[in-house]
Parts: C-alpha cells; structure tokens; sequence
C-alpha cells in the first residue's frame, strides 16, 4: 500500500508512514474501515502484527492518474468516446480525491468506484477503438469513402 | 520497507514502448500507406473529432515542422502533449525516486473548463 499523504511504498501492515508520519488509514475493497483506536500508553510503533491471514490492504485508489493517461492517449488515438468516458472519469476521481481530503471517506469510495468503472469502461472502448480502426485502416471497408481516405488518418 | 527501489520491471517495457511508438511514428508516412489507423468518426460522418490530426501533428513535429503540426491540431499540439509529457515526467521521476506518483489534485472547475474548450474546438474547426 502507499501513504496517502506523500506516496511512499509501505511493505507489510503499519499504522503510520515511516516517511512522513501521518496515520494511514485502511482500505479494504471500496468500502472504508475506521483505524483501530490506539490506547494512549501505546507506542505506535510496537504494535503487534493482526493474526489473522494478512489480506492486502489496499490504499484508497482513487483512479485519477489511470483516468487522466487513457484521457490523453484516447484523444491522440481520435477515439472520441473514450476521451469523454474518460474525463468524466477524472471528474469522478478528482472529487473523490477532494472528498477524501475533507475527511469524508465513505462518498470518497463511491466515488473513487465510478472513477475505476469508467476507466475500466474508457479502456475497453478505447482497445475496441483502436481494433476497429486499425482494420479500417488495414482494409479500408466497401462502405466508407475511399477518395478521402488518407485524410482521414488520426 | 523498500519504498525507494524504482521497479524496472515496469519502467523499462514502458520506455520501452514510447520510444518505439515515437520511431514508428516518425518513420511512417501518415500520408500514404494502410499501416496507421483512421480516425473512425471521421470516417463515418465525415466530422472532424477533436483528435484529428494529432498523430500527423507528432508525425510533423518529430521531423521538426511545427508550423504544420500546429496546423494539423493548435489543440494537441498547445494542450494535450504538454500534458501528457507533463503526466510522463511526473510519473518518472516518482518512479525513480521509488515511490508512487502522487497525482496532483484537479479542481472539478478545470475538468469543465478542458471539456468547454474541447467542445468549441471541434465546433470550430468543423465551421471554419
């Protein structure tokens, strides 16, 4: 998982960033599980590891930089459609990402979810894009105009 | 916690792949051959999208004509590759430092504002 204040790349379970220091929080799906209360007299740092089978405890992902690169890549291959899935996408994940800043976790999830299906949803159209307008190019189908075809190129 | 090792199994295959599109891209001629694909709105409407034009534009401003890249798409050319290489780097350098590209927050404003412009760019270019 990564902290989600500086970014740094956490290994195993931790209850606080060894770079900045800031308390992480865990993530189990979308849905957002509040951090055990820590009793005052102890150390954070010697807590002792869960017993239970370490499930991977993911860090809120909130799909903005995935949204933001098939949004660009999209709009370069002239794929339309996934340009916009895909900026809808980024709004989606940009507001979880401020929905999480102001502490509301629970509709930083949602949102966060329908950033990860549009993108999902974006990547899709966008290889279904490319496949079918690689074959035009390659194939150059009876039922499009051929005496403008080079123009045509993306 | 080894956050600070650059994972070059991954940073590898993606330069990798960017040069080679950026080689392909330079070499091909977007002006007569079958290799590249067609942009299919166009095709279909006979419309230009708001992303046509941008690989002809790479394709001019890899030979250095930046005059006709501008003309081919002023959109990718002023907006869409500068943030894209702006994306790259950011996700390079986080990744040689080891650690995970904190993407910078974008206000929702921003996000309205780039698809206004995208709109009133493909309406224009249509028009005039």
């Amino acid at each position: 998982m990564f902290c989600q204040k500086c970014g740094f790349r956490i290994i195993g379970d931790a209850n606080f960033c060894p770079s900045c220091g800031s308390q992480l929080h865990t993530y189990k799906g979308a849905t957002f599980t509040e951090p055990p209360q820590q009793p005052e007299n102890q150390a954070p740092e010697i807590v002792p590891t869960a017993p239970e089978p370490a499930a991977p405890a993911l860090d809120i992902p909130d799909y903005l930089s995935q949204a933001a690169i098939i949004t660009v890549v999209s709009f370069f291959c002239c794929n339309f459609i996934a340009f916009i899935v895909g900026l809808i996408s980024v709004l989606f994940a940009s507001s979880s990402r401020s929905r999480r800043d102001a502490g509301d976790f629970q509709s930083a999830a949602d949102a966060a979810n329908t950033a990860k299906i549009l993108f999902y949803i974006a990547l899709a159209l966008f290889i279904l894009g490319i496949v079918a307008a690689g074959l035009t190019g390659l194939f150059r189908f009876p039922f499009m105009n051929h005496h403008h075809v080079f123009r045509n190129v993306i | 916690m080894n956050g600070e090792r650059p994972r070059v199994f991954l940073v590898l295959p993606i330069v990798f792949i960017l040069s080679s599109a950026a080689g392909f891209i330079y070499s091909v001629d977007p002006y007569g051959n079958n290799l590249l694909p067609v942009c299919l709105f166009r095709e279909l409407t006979g419309l230009l999208c708001p992303g046509c034009g941008s690989l002809r534009a790479a394709h001019e401003l890899l030979h250095g004509n930046i005059a006709s890249a501008l003309r081919l798409n002023p959109l990718f050319l002023l907006v869409v590759l500068p943030f894209g290489l702006w994306l790259a780097a950011l996700w390079f350098s986080s990744e040689l430092k080891g650690r995970a590209m904190v993407f910078p927050a974008i206000r929702p404003i921003y996000i309205y504002i780039a698809a206004v412009v995208t709109a009133l760019f493909t309406i224009a270019r249509n028009i005039f």
